[in-house]
């Protein structure tokens, strides 16, 4: 089997906090195929976003990063400045939530998206901006040449979106990480926004680490997923095994919480701080299946089938349809 | 009677040397008590605009207002009469609303002050009675927002607004700031309220998936005009107007299919030059050529495989009605 594109082991992050360091991200493990598009839903605070932060290092001051991640035969977390400074933006890209904030308000497009073109792949100004107009092409901005004179704030929430997608396409990377892509967005712009990340996806074989708390966005893209609660994955597999046959009684809640039929169905109480994470399952006290070994035994990722992993020692939803199997 | 009625409001933003922007042209809708209205839209739409002006926050140029059969003007600075404090407001962001500065529990008694017109202490037992209301615990009120989530501030907020006794509330996307497991927590909470106090909620959203299952009552806003009223269930199962059919369409369902949701083609046109006739018809699927030259009203639909359903008294927001050309020639009576 081919090497996936990055894989990571045993990751662990720690951030300052005012009674000594609090651990963020608590080992994990994945890996990314190329031009795999690779879900990671939890709610906020879940440690998804210090997850793909760390491995850019791009963390706060005063951050410690354990583990190890191997991205196409370079360790990200021991690499060089300069040969980090390569990868990222080149190999590695980002898309955040907040096109606004992503942009500079006071460059033009056309700057933007070719400063990183010309310092990255050392072309000039004319095949930049060359490149650049096909990139806007690319990301269906109409008028490309004229978008390029223009400013952020003379584009919709969408079409600024689709800029800061084209500006992390214009190294051509291996992957995206793209944070929360579309949660600022309306209904009918985020299909969009999701369209033309399936379509990249398709084209040009890049592959994206899709972050949202949204699992009908995730059902949309996504062809595995990885939930994350309070810094660790609960559980992870295919999309179809995720989001048809979740295995954790949290990935159960958080479908059942905002599903399209029947009633609501709130999650009790909010995910904890990692200052608070409680032992044993971090999920035991909003879980209404836990019982006193959940409170006590920590939770190790194990296979309940090929390619389906579960964090989970009562295992409620599984068990019994297992029975029944012949 | 409606507690809360709005008829033909047009709200305009005059800027100098630049073409009036009209943010609301031309609305009519009304809040029951007891009843959740929700209204959703694409951003621009002009659904926080009209937010503002049912609560008199800004100025409509045509049209009116009505709250408990008074109608309710533009405030000025610092005075509200009496009756409007029976209508209050949610915001989006509950940081931004809450004073970072004072305790929960005195911003709490200032709205129990302002119903009892006497001065009312933090330790007051409505204020507490006010909290256990929202779920929260009494203990709350000698804290400070900071010291709370997102979803508990919204819960503050809302407890702050629910301390004045109010008969209407109108809440400006008070979901959207929020995890998914925090929105369905404040969206059921608001469902509870809502019976228990037997409030008229006016729910502005942009995401329809939390507003139907809250919601009794949908309206779709599309550049300024509403497009389409009705019982909620009966709009999402059989939506009518174009713009409705693509706004659901739009929405991914997290079923784990792998299939992509209907992408509406275009963006909202800019609001100080509309289309002609029907807004939507640049980008409508179905648009025939009426669609772009004659403005189509809210017109009120005969039931889809039933002859007569609602009787044309009952009020606006209850009958289902849609404003397209398409439906009124067929099937308006």
């Amino acid at each position: 089997m081919a090497e996936p594109l990055l894989s990571v082991e045993g990751l662990t992050v720690r951030l300052p906090g005012p009674n000594g360091p609090v651990t963020v991200v608590d080992g994990v493990d994945f890996t990314v195929d190329a031009g795999e598009i690779f879900g990671v839903a939890g709610e906020s605070g879940s440690g998804k976003t210090m997850t793909f932060l760390s491995l850019l290092r791009l963390l706060p001051a005063g951050a410690t990063v354990h583990g190890e991640a191997r991205f196409s035969g370079q360790n990200l977390l021991t690499a060089p400045a300069g040969e980090l400074r390569r990868i990222r933006g080149r190999q590695i890209a980002m898309v955040f939530q907040d096109p606004m904030t992503s942009l500079h308000p006071m460059l033009s497009i056309g700057r933007q998206l070719t400063d990183h073109l010309r310092t990255h792949l050392g072309v000039n100004r004319r095949s930049a901006r060359a490149r650049a107009a096909e990139l806007l092409d690319e990301v269906r901005i109409p008028d490309p040449s004229g978008a390029l004179r223009a400013y952020p704030h003379q584009f919709s929430g969408g079409m600024r979106q689709r800029i800061a997608i084209a500006v992390a396409l214009a190294c051509r990377p291996r992957l995206i990480v793209a944070d929360e892509p579309t949660t600022a967005l309306d209904v009918t712009v985020q299909a969009g926004v999701l369209h033309l990340l399936d379509r990249l996806r398709r084209d040009h074989g890049v592959a994206v680490a899709l972050i949202t708390h949204d699992l009908g966005v995730m059902s949309a893209l996504a062809d595995r997923v990885s939930v994350f609660y309070a810094g660790r994955i609960v559980e992870s597999g295919t999309r179809a095994d995720v989001l048809r046959d979740p295995g954790h009684p949290y990935t159960d809640a958080l479908i059942g919480a905002l599903s399209h039929t029947g009633a609501l169905r709130p999650l009790p109480g909010s995910a904890p701080g990692a200052a608070e994470r409680p032992g044993g399952c971090a999920f035991h006290p909003r879980c209404r299946y836990a019982t006193e070994r959940c409170a006590a035994d920590d939770q190790t990722l194990v296979p309940i089938s090929p390619g389906h992993l579960l964090a989970c020692a009562e295992n409620p939803l599984t068990r019994p349809r297992k029975a029944v199997a012949p | 009677m409606s507690v809360l009625s709005i008829a033909d409001l047009h709200v305009d933003y005059r800027r100098r040397g630049r073409p009036t922007v009209q943010a609301v042209a031309g609305v009519s809708l009304s809040v029951e008590k007891g009843q959740i209205l929700g209204l959703v839209g694409e951003s621009g739409c002009g659904k926080s605009t009209l937010a503002r002006a049912a609560v008199g926050l800004v100025a409509p140029s045509a049209g009116t207002v009505e709250f408990d059969g008074s109608p309710t003007t533009r405030l000025s600075r610092g005075t509200r009469p009496a009756h409007l404090l029976g209508l209050q407001m949610v915001f989006q962001n509950p940081y931004a609303s809450l004073n970072p500065r004072r305790r929960v529990g005195a911003q709490i008694a200032d709205g129990v002050g302002a119903r009892s017109r006497t001065k009312v202490r933090a330790d007051d037992p409505r204020v507490a009675a006010v909290l256990e209301l929202v779920g929260l615990p009494t203990s709350a009120a000698g804290r400070y927002p900071h010291e709370f989530s997102g979803g508990q501030r919204q819960r503050l907020a809302i407890a702050r607004v629910l301390a004045a006794e109010p008969s209407a509330v109108v809440l400006d996307e008070p979901l959207s700031s929020l995890d998914a497991s925090a929105q369905a927590q404040i969206a059921s909470l608001l469902v509870e309220l809502k019976d228990k106090l037997s409030l008229a909620i006016l729910l502005i959203s942009h995401d329809l998936s939390v507003v139907r299952q809250v919601a009794d009552v949908l309206a779709v806003m599309y550049l300024g005009r509403v497009v389409e009223v009705g019982p909620t269930e009966q709009i999402w199962s059989d939506p009518r107007h174009p713009y409705t059919q693509a706004l659901i369409g739009a929405v991914p369902q997290p079923d784990g299919l792998g299939t992509l949701p209907t992408a509406l083609p275009g963006e909202v046109p800019d609001p100080a030059r509309p289309p002609s006739g029907c807004r939507f018809h640049p980008r409508c699927p179905e648009a025939i050529a009426r669609c772009s030259v004659e403005q189509p009203d809210l017109t009120v639909l005969v039931p889809s495989g039933r002859k007569l359903g609602t009787s044309i008294d009952t009020p606006i927001g209850t009958a289902r009605s849609a404003a397209c050309w398409l439906r009124i020639d067929t099937e308006a009576r």
